[in-house]
């Protein structure tokens, strides 16, 4: 019996669908009131970033999306590592997100019972 | 007390193996005793669209149904298979066209364990 599910977003967004639908499938977790969380690691640290212009693609914001899961008290956490690497400043990022070092990431993945990647 | 796998499969009926794998394993657990429920997301949902003919390959959605004999029970995103110009009775037979919020949620809710088989 699963009681709490880390998502895992390691794909840039709008190219592809992964982020998107990770960030959907943890919002249909935590309505149902199960303990969810969300990872951006790697690429999927791009998430982050506050000055996506989605319009411009014709793609439904992921910052939308992820912020609609503060909603339901699930937390998005972002690996400082994988900002760094990637040139991405901690101020460039939009508001709500907990940045984590890659230590503590390793840990979200004991303290919840199934892990899924997208 | 048996335990509980879901499968969550998001890679389409074609140009990978995926989706096949995913039924291979369904039947393998279900076999070793393991209840197993699988749901398709995103392009994943591909698999269950009835009617498939592949000339080459192995054909997913008669696996699927054949393994669904074995009591694997299959769901796929209603929203991800619509947005792909499918509407529902073009599914197969064993196959639910649910959502995330009940059928995906129950499936995790009740597991051990979850495998995700994705590109």
């Amino acid at each position: 019996m699963a009681n709490s599910i880390l998502v895992l977003i390691t794909r840039a967004p709008y190219g592809l669908e992964e982020a998107f639908a990770g960030l959907r499938l943890a919002l249909a977790m935590g309505v149902n009131g199960m303990k969810t969380s969300v990872l951006m690691v790697e690429d999927g640290v791009y998430n982050a970033v506050g000055t996506q212009k989605p319009e411009v693609v014709k793609m439904p914001s992921n910052i939308e999306a992820t912020k609609e899961l503060y909603d339901f008290e699930i937390p998005v956490y972002v690996v400082k590592e994988d900002l760094v690497a990637r040139g991405i400043a901690e101020s460039k990022l939009f508001d709500g997100l907990k940045t984590v070092p890659a230590a503590k990431a390793k840990g979200l993945l004991a303290e919840h019972d199934v892990v899924t990647t997208f | 007390m048996a335990k509980t796998l879901t499968i969550l499969w998001r890679t389409g009926s074609m140009m990978a193996m995926d989706a096949n794998v995913a039924a291979k394993l369904a039947r393998t657990a279900a076999a070793k005793g393991y209840k197993v429920h699988m749901f398709g997301y995103g392009e994943g949902v591909t698999a269950v669209k009835k009617g498939q003919k592949p000339k080459r390959f192995p054909n997913v959605g008669e696996e699927l149904e054949e393994i669904a004999k074995q009591g694997v029970t299959q769901a796929v995103c209603e929203t991800c298979f619509a947005a792909r110009g499918f509407e529902r009775g073009e599914e197969i037979s064993s196959a639910k066209v649910g959502s995330l919020t009940n059928d995906l949620f129950k499936f995790v809710s009740e597991s051990d364990r979850l495998v995700t088989i994705a590109r």
